[in-house]
């Protein structure tokens, strides 16, 4: 029996300390990385109910594998994304955005490899190397996909609602297909934990973060 | 794995490399404005939504044998959709003044896409009641982008002001009314497996996918 709420504790304490002794840009960091934790200890509870009462319906003659499969990426995305949308209605400044939304990201990554590494052993160094490279980096790449998104409208009016909603439409399909690799077998699973790879190598590759500036060109 | 069944996989499969290539290439045009083009990113938006869609569906069968009727995978097209209902209100957003006051007197003419939108997700829900959230889940954008489609159309084509986009509106239009022939062939399909005018929607609705990108080209072109 693992008590995530013991783990969030250890985790977010000293973070939270941290965050009242520094300033700026780092203090923002830090109450992001704990907001991510949270997230990630508010979702396990969520998704566990979710599925459960998806389950409990008959949705789709799902089994409760499948229905843990379906509803698990929506809920994590957005639990990853309410800190980043309360950030946003106080006005920053679109590159803090960005900052945050990985500072969310990050967190929850973090909090979900302990939660792991504690129930299934530390003793297995590939294990935790994998899961580091797959699971965690999807977080990352998925709070990274968002934060720039949201920055790219950021400003643009009622442009910035319809943006959120299909990041995040997106950045739950993309959770649900790495998902889907990692509960395959063979060659399928090994694609899934290379998936989240490439993309931030892609994301790296193609980082030029939006400017102050957008405009949709017509003429 | 029979022909029908094999053709809708292999259109699966070149629908997402299509949606691929378009993702990229949108993404670069973008990238390639000073300041960066709204609307090209929000394309690429729009095809990786579709890619992951293309993905989403391909996995389950291959994973869990068959595909789920409702998924994360229905949600990347919805995501899919609202890219481009966020992209046609960016782009009334560049209307001049005198535009936006023409515009006016379209909004009207204009509810006739999201009624006829309507009218087919009635009859989606009349034929194949079970699967209800399925259906309101895609008829929500898909209504609101039917009714801005349209009313950037006509604005564009039938007003005084600029006409560069109305090929790209045009593309849209055409892109939603296969869409809504391919769920009415896909709901009638439903009892019955796969048929020929689901395979031709299908196959339509990955070309006229593809017109999209070029109209967006065509206009910004322009």
């Amino acid at each position: 029996m693992i008590y995530l709420e013991d783990i969030f504790v250890c985790l977010a304490v000293p973070l939270i300390i941290a965050a009242c002794l520094l300033k700026g840009e780092t203090r923002r960091f830090l109450v992001f990385f704990s907001l991510g934790l949270l997230a990630c200890l508010l979702s396990a509870h969520i998704n566990s109910t979710l599925a459960a009462a998806v389950f409990n319906n008959g949705c789709a003659s799902l089994t409760m594998r499948q229905a843990m499969a379906q509803v698990t990426p929506i809920c994590e995305e957005v639990m990853k994304t309410l800190p980043v949308f309360f950030f946003m209605a106080r006005g920053p400044k679109r590159e803090n955005i960005i900052a945050a939304s990985l500072a969310v990201g990050l967190g929850f990554a973090t909090f979900e490899n302990c939660w792991y590494i504690i129930e299934y052993g530390s003793a297995d160094f590939l294990y935790a190397l994998t899961r580091s490279f797959s699971a965690g980096l999807t977080h990352a790449v998925c709070a990274a996909i968002l934060g720039w998104g949201l920055a790219l409208t950021y400003g643009c009016g009622r442009l910035a609602v319809p943006c959120a909603f299909a990041l995040l439409c997106a950045t739950s399909t993309f959770h649900a297909i790495y998902n889907l690799f990692a509960a395959a077998d063979g060659a399928w699973r090994i694609a899934g934990y290379i998936l989240p790879v490439i993309t931030a190598g892609a994301i790296l590759f193609f980082s030029k973060w939006p400017g102050k500036e957008t405009d949709v060109k017509q003429e | 794995m029979d022909t029908l069944e094999t053709l809708d996989f292999i259109s699966y499969i070149v629908g997402g490399v299509l949606a691929a290539a378009w993702g990229i290439l949108s993404f670069w045009r973008a990238r390639g404005e000073k300041d960066g083009s709204l609307l090209f990113y929000l394309l690429s938006g729009f095809y990786a939504c579709v890619l992951m869609c293309d993905i989403y569906y391909l996995l389950t069968w291959v994973v869990e044998d068959y595909p789920f009727v409702l998924s994360p995978g229905d949600l990347s097209w919805v995501g899919g959709l609202s890219f481009l209902i966020t992209a046609a209100l960016g782009l009334a957003d560049q209307w001049t003044p005198g535009q936006r006051e023409a515009a006016k007197k379209y909004r009207l003419p204009a509810l006739a896409a999201p009624a006829v939108c309507i009218a087919f997700n009635i009859a989606y829900i009349t034929i194949y009641p079970e699967i209800i959230v399925n259906y309101l889940l895609y008829a929500v954008p898909t209504v609101i982008l039917s009714y801005f489609a349209l009313w950037l159309f006509l604005t564009e084509h039938m007003g005084s002001a600029r006409h560069n986009m109305r090929i790209y509106h045009l593309a849209v239009l055409i892109w939603l009314t296969v869409q809504l022939f391919y769920d009415l062939f896909s709901t009638l399909g439903m009892d019955y497996g796969y048929a020929v005018p689901f395979e031709i929607c299908s196959w339509l609705l990955t070309l006229t996918t593809a017109t999209i990108y070029f109209a967006a080209k065509k206009g910004a072109g322009a």
